[in-house]
């Protein structure tokens, strides 16, 4: 017996619906008219009707409504099931529809008319899961969109340092050419005291003829860094960094 | 949702956050100017009465430890004697912003035949010449592998790693 079964629901001769996942039995003229059979009643049933065009043999329903569950009975038991059974049916209105076979085992008569229908149940779980699926997924995406932008968040510094990194290069800027040598001072200093530096140094340019001055606001001291490329040059550049001290202000 | 279930949730995002800002300061700490790098540079001081030519090497090891290295020669304005001058600083660093601190714990001379004579006192750092004195040093990049060294508001030494930029030139 396979648990597919439960998504079906039997209709017996037009006047009983037996519902295997509720174990009950349903008049169905009458609402109100409702049987609840105990498990292994109903998974008798349940064999019955799902091979009621066959004859069941005792060890069949031995090992589908016991041994497969693990439990183990005797002869009695079972008579006493199918007695319970035929109780029900017969309360029901269905008389003699469980017919025993001698040495073979028990059917469902073959004037019944079995019907199998999609049970209500299982169409309303499945469209339930269906639902909660597509809203799982949705909950899903939302989750890692809220963990991928607190992760941005997170590494924002890092973009920042990093910009900072490369951006952080004093601003020389471009003076003028003077001897092949272009000079270039910081923002900050005195364009004077730097060419006076530049005059009194007499650099030579020609190979390292570009020329970054700069002059201690306060002390006696300039630096000129003389390279052969511009700093921002992305070839390798050859410098030198000369330190001036005394002589520049006087 | 239920408590637990909220709780868990604030804690696991409160965790990715904290996670990706750790991982983004561990990256910028490795991309600090001082982290391990090892650059040269040229330097020529001139006062009234001396030139000095050298090379410097400093080494970042990380981990807050370095050594500089410098060689050169001393020159007399007067009558052009000259000799050399060369040291060793062991030291420790810290950084803040652009600026490191550095400690020197060691200072030992590289020429340990060289003639004495010339003080160079006037124009080289203490830092270069005693041990245990403490040099703010600002650093700026400058191009791709390039360094600015900054003392006292005024370059002093512009030091380049071996990669930067294509030696071919």
């Amino acid at each position: 017996m396979s648990d597919g079964s439960k998504k079906y629901i039997f209709i017996i001769d037009d006047i009983l619906e037996y519902n295997p996942q509720r174990n009950e039995l349903k008049v169905l003229m009458s609402d109100l008219d409702i049987i609840t059979l105990n498990v292994p009643v109903s998974r008798c049933l349940e064999l019955l009707l799902l091979n009621h065009d066959k004859i069941i043999s005792q060890s069949d329903f031995f090992y589908d409504v016991w041994e497969k569950n693990g439990t183990y009975i005797t002869l009695g038991t079972f008579y006493q099931n199918i007695s319970l059974l035929r109780k029900a049916l017969n309360h029901a209105g269905l008389d003699d529809i469980v017919v025993t076979v001698p040495r073979k085992g028990l059917s469902i008569a073959k004037k019944t008319k079995v019907e199998k229908k999609i049970s209500p149940e299982y169409i309303q779980n499945t469209s339930v899961n269906v639902v909660s699926k597509n809203d799982g997924f949705i909950r899903r995406f939302k989750t890692i969109i809220i963990y991928f932008i607190l992760f941005m968040i997170g590494i924002t510094p890092l973009s920042i340092m990093n910009y900072f990194d490369e951006h952080y290069v004093p601003i020389y800027n471009f003076l003028l050419e003077r001897n092949s040598c272009n000079i270039h001072s910081l923002g900050v200093t005195d364009d004077s005291k730097i060419l006076r530096a530049f005059d009194d140094l007499k650099l030579n340019c020609s190979k390292l003829n570009y020329v970054y001055i700069s002059a201690h606001p306060y002390l006696n001291e300039v630096s000129i860094i003389q390279c052969d490329r511009p700093f921002n040059s992305t070839s390798k550049i050859d410098c030198l960094t000369i330190t001036k001290v005394g002589g520049i202000d006087e | 949702m239920n408590n637990n279930a909220l709780s868990y949730k604030l804690f696991f995002l409160a965790f990715v956050f904290i996670i990706s800002l750790c991982i983004s300061l561990y990256y910028s700490s490795l991309n600090a100017i001082s982290n391990k790098i090892t650059c040269w540079g040229k330097v020529e001081t001139i006062t009234s009465q001396f030139r000095f030519n050298a090379l410097f090497t400093y080494v970042f090891k990380g981990k807050g430890v370095g050594v500089v290295v410098y060689d050169g020669v001393l020159t007399s304005n007067d009558d052009k004697k000259s000799r050399k001058v060369g040291m060793k600083i062991l030291f420790s660093y810290k950084e803040a912003g652009n600026n490191i601190f550095i400690f020197n714990s060691n200072v030992v001379s590289i020429l340990p035949g060289a003639e004495e004579g010339f003080t160079t006192k006037n124009f080289i750092p203490e830092f270069y010449r005693n041990k245990n004195v403490t040099y703010n040093v600002g650093i700026y990049k400058v191009n791709e592998g390039g360094y600015l060294f900054v003392d006292a508001q005024l370059p002093f030494l512009l030091c380049q790693t071996k990669n930067n930029g294509d030696s071919s030139n």
